[in-house]
């Protein structure tokens, strides 16, 4: 039978050999006919043949991941085939180097990554803490009545956050005079954190120093319950999961009374902190393509405690202070065809705060919105392309009454910004990637347009490491409280300048970066009561060298990471009477992190240890600007979370297990005693220690879940 | 009367091809199938993953050949070394298995394969994935028994999920035995498939599994 068949079946055979650029094989490529079965895979030495019974005008194809495909129409007349391939390198698919100068990126799809999110749950002294763990980053400050992130001798203000690329405002909880706010947010809601030290991407404004770009996971999978106890409160979560769009609702509820009286406190309390919070998120996939993302987050909190003046340590102020907080953020992300990639969002905020001093009573009320479009294409293998428009409106109004000396003010102004950015990657070979990008923004209130330009480079230098480099200029709006003062002060400035050099192999990260940065039109003035004398002559600069070594792998069971900073830093501002390095900022910053997993306790163990060298302060009994220095502070901090069941963790954490006298700085008295001293009082945490304990429960049909990733 | 003969022959031969395409695919099928089951080496599961691939590019409506490839994937994530290469195979079993999954939506053997991914990712890195994989690979599983009880390959995955936590918390796990030896019943009874190409593979690995865990 087959006999007869064979002139029309008559095998045609294709042999070839298969190089990338560098004429280095490739093994494994797909190479075949389209439309047909007939083909073949590429052998150790990219090698092919195979057979076809097809002939006439075929289309020759090869195919290899990370490779752009090879395509070629061939014309078969039965006589066998010979083809050279060579493949070209698919860039933007293999992304083999990427920028790291300025970055560290936890999840998400970077292959450079040097933290992960659960990291951030899990460093001990951080209490789950966002800014807390990235504390333990190098570029970054101990400044621990505070709890912001100083970056790089950058004030914490200059350090802004973004949830799904949308600004958040207002990041921090509010926190008794001296002591540390907290992150808003819990880590446990995001899959990415991006925590960049400086030099990033067009796509941020508003920011001197640093961005903190986190993005926010996508669909539940599971129906489930969490309830948590805590020495400090309780929360409850219920997370409802349908075939494409997912539901999760919190309400948590915290009073540090009892623990306030329980534990010996430097902060004469009345109400110790206490909040209430409810959030919600919504997930929903609208197409194959299509993303939708909502959060909303509600916060109420209130403090109360005694001060007393400092000139008189007889006197008693109560002070209270109450906030509201609203948060909501809605991005939408679709490809709109043609390969164009479509990403819009909106975000609102909502800060009241409400404070009494004694009678006088403080209202500041902070409201703002922000939108952005976002459109994005890979043009060809090498390079992308994205540009978007932001619109910033912000409101800000502060309010003071004082019913004895009949003073009753209101001052306040309204902001609204616009900007347009565009930004290219370009692979301009596999190994040197070049990200250029512009950003200009209009800023009403002084009518001031900004052109600033951002460039950064990364080059691959062997197969685990790369050298990258960053310019950027950065530009922000003064503080609000001067705003509110002095409506049209200009923008302050930055310039950053990185090298930066990355090992990673393995589960071994080694990086070394050198800074340089330079501020200019920081806001001056000569005395913070009165509109007097605000202008933007101040200046200053930032330079020094950051060292990160993470270990995960040489260990049986432990992931540890070492960092040192070491930051040179002066400016003139606000009222300084000369260049000198400013109070939040010490020259040495180091931190050791060690997390260990014990098997037969099922535990995780975990310790931070910090250190910062002493950080200038004004005596203003001593002759001469900011000549003191506190003392070195030294923090060890420990955890430990046990799985007692599949479902059930049981975490415990404290800090500063030493018992050590850790000074932030020192107050001193607005006047003189009748001695003509000044009074002074040292800046301490509000008790030697923060102990916290907690008990994790998770009810889900599939037992195996619990809030460890939320821990 | 060569030349008709050969006219006819010739129409002949096109008939069959135009009225049984699917025995060409068919074959080519099996004869892939059975290689990615023979295959040992990188290379072997490549090449079987690449035959798929190019039956999966020409017959579009066929889930068979892209939950094929998925498999081979899978086993290539354990033969590579590093984390990024075991996540990138991975990554591409779990695009073909979204393509499967919207050529042949609700297919429990789809689902099993999908759990079997999340599974291999706790595998990459066990300490910072394992809470969050281990629940979605074992809700997966779940849901594939649920869509249906029979499917012997999700509950062998399944009671392996079972058994490995167990042994984490130093449980009992009758619950992973008992669901195993559900699983090897359910492989002895499993009739020849209605559909040639569908999967057949486990019981090998479910009757280890039995002899190292539950015994």
């Amino acid at each position: 039978m087959t006999g007869i068949f064979e002139p029309i079946t008559a095998q045609t055979w294709i042999k070839g050999n298969i190089k990338d650029s560098k004429g280095e094989a490739i093994i494994g490529a797909n190479i075949y006919l389209e439309d047909t079965y007939d083909g073949t895979s590429s052998d150790i030495e990219g090698n092919f043949s195979f057979s076809t019974s097809e002939t006439g005008e075929q289309l020759l194809k090869a195919t290899y991941l990370g490779f752009a495909d090879f395509t070629q129409t061939i014309h078969i007349s039965g006589d066998s085939l010979k083809f050279q391939i060579k493949m070209k390198v698919n860039a933007m698919e293999l992304q083999d180097v990427v920028i790291t100068a300025g970055a560290f990126d936890a999840g998400g799809a970077n292959k450079q990554e040097v933290m992960k999110p659960l990291d951030i749950l899990t460093t001990a002294g951080a209490t789950g803490d966002i800014a807390g763990a990235l504390n333990t980053l190098p570029g970054t400050q101990a400044v621990g009545e505070s709890g912001r992130l100083f970056v790089r001798g950058g004030e914490g203000y200059e350090t802004k956050t973004f949830v799904d690329g949308m600004q958040v405002m207002n990041f921090y909880s509010v926190s008794a005079p001296n002591t540390p706010g907290r992150s808003r947010f819990m880590p446990y809601m995001f899959s990415g954190v991006s925590f960049s030290t400086g030099g990033y991407s067009a796509e941020y404004g508003q920011a001197l120093s640093s961005a903190l770009v986190m993005n926010s996971k996508f669909l539940a999978t599971q129906n489930r319950m969490d309830v948590s106890l805590m020495s400090v409160g309780g929360d409850i979560g219920i997370t409802r999961s349908w075939e494409n769009s997912s539901l999760a609702a919190k309400a948590q509820y915290t009073n540090l009374d009892p623990y306030t009286n329980l534990i010996n406190q430097e902060i004469d309390w009345i109400d110790a902190p206490t909040s209430g919070e409810a959030s919600i998120s919504y997930r929903s996939k609208l197409s194959s393509s299509g993303v939708f993302k909502f959060f909303g987050n509600f916060n109420r909190s209130g403090l109360a405690l005694n001060r007393s003046e400092l000139h008189d340590p007889t006197t008693n102020i109560r002070t209270r202070l109450d906030n509201q907080y609203l948060y909501l953020n809605g991005v939408l992300q679709d490809e709109i065809g043609d390969g164009w990639n479509l990403k819009a969002g909106l975000s609102y905020t909502d800060s009241q705060d409400d404070i009494g001093l004694d009678v006088a009573k403080i209202k500041e009320d902070e409201w703002g919105i922000h939108s952005k479009i976002v459109l994005g294409k890979t043009l060809n293998n090498n390079v992308s392309f994205r540009t978007g428009l932001d619109y910033f409106n912000r409101r800000f109004q502060q309010g003071y009454n004082h019913p004895d000396v009949e003073a009753d003010w209101k001052i306040g102004f309204r902001e609204q910004i616009g900007a347009w950015f565009a930004e290219s990657d370009i692979y301009l070979t596999t190994a040197l990637l070049a990200r250029v990008g512009v950003r200009a923004e209009y800023t009403s209130l002084n009518d001031q347009l900004d052109v600033a330009p951002r460039l950064s480079l990364a080059w691959k230098t062997a197969k685990y490491s790369q050298v990258s480099m960053a310019y950027g200029r950065f530009q922000q709006a003064a503080q609000r409280q001067w705003l509110a003062l002095v409506p049209e002060l200009e923008n302050e400035r930055a310039d950053h300048y990185i090298l930066n050099y990355q090992l990673n192999r393995s589960n071994k990260t080694f990086r070394i970066e050198l800074f340089h940065k330079e501020y200019q039109d920081l806001v001056k003035f000569n005395d913070p009561r009165t509109a007097m004398g605000f202008n933007n002559n101040g200046q200053g600069y930032a330079r020094g060298l950051d060292l990160f070594w993470r270990d995960g792998k040489s260990l049986r069971n432990t992931d540890y990471w070492v960092s040192y900073s070491y930051t040179d830093t002066k400016r003139d501002y606000r009222d300084f009477a000369a260049e000198v390095r400013p109070s939040f900022s010490s020259a040495h910053n180091f931190s050791f992190v060690v997390k260990h997993f014990v098997n037969s306790i099922k535990s995780q163990l975990g310790a931070t240890y910090r250190m910062a060298s002493g950080r200038p302060y004004h005596n203003p009994n001593l002759s001469g600007f900011m000549t003191e220095k506190t003392p070195t502070y030294h923090d060890l901090s420990a955890n430990i979370s046990y799985l007692f069941k599949q479902n059930i963790i049981i975490h415990m954490s404290a800090t500063n297990l030493l018992g050590l006298d850790q000074v932030f700085g020192y107050e001193f008295a607005s006047q003189p005693d009748a001695a003509g001293h000044f009074a002074s009082r040292a800046i301490r945490p509000p008790a030697k220690r923060f102990i916290f304990l907690g008990v994790f429960i998770t009810l889900s049909k599939e037992k195996v879940l619990n809030q460890l990733p939320t821990l | 009367m060569k030349k008709i003969d050969f006219v006819l022959c010739a129409l002949f031969f096109s008939l069959i091809i135009a009225a049984t395409p699917s025995d060409a695919y068919e074959k080519a099928m099996k004869s892939a199938i059975e290689k990615v089951f023979q295959a040992q080496t990188l290379e072997q599961y490549q090449a079987a993953s690449n035959t798929f691939d190019r039956i999966a590019e020409k017959e579009t409506k066929a889930w068979h050949p892209r939950y094929y490839s998925a498999y081979a994937h899978i086993i290539m994530s354990t033969l590579v070394q590093e984390s990024t290469a075991k996540d990138e195979m991975l990554d591409q079993a779990m695009e073909r298995l979204l393509a499967a999954d919207e050529l042949s939506p609700g297919n429990s053997e789809l689902l099993t394969l999908e759990g079997f991914v999340h599974m291999m990712r706790v595998v990459v890195d066990p300490g910072s994935r394992g809470a969050e994989y281990s629940g979605r690979s074992i809700g997966a599983f779940q849901k594939a028994v649920a869509m249906d009880g029979n499917n012997p390959r999700a509950l062998m995955l399944l009671s392996n999920m079972q058994i490995g936590t167990a042994q984490f918390f130093g449980s009992d796990n009758s619950e992973g035995c008992a669901t195993l030896a559900k699983a090897i019943q359910m492989f002895e009874k499993a009739e020849a498939p209605g559909n040639p190409l569908d999967p057949t593979w486990g019981k090998e690995m479910a009757l280890g599994n039995q002899q190292a865990s539950c015994q």
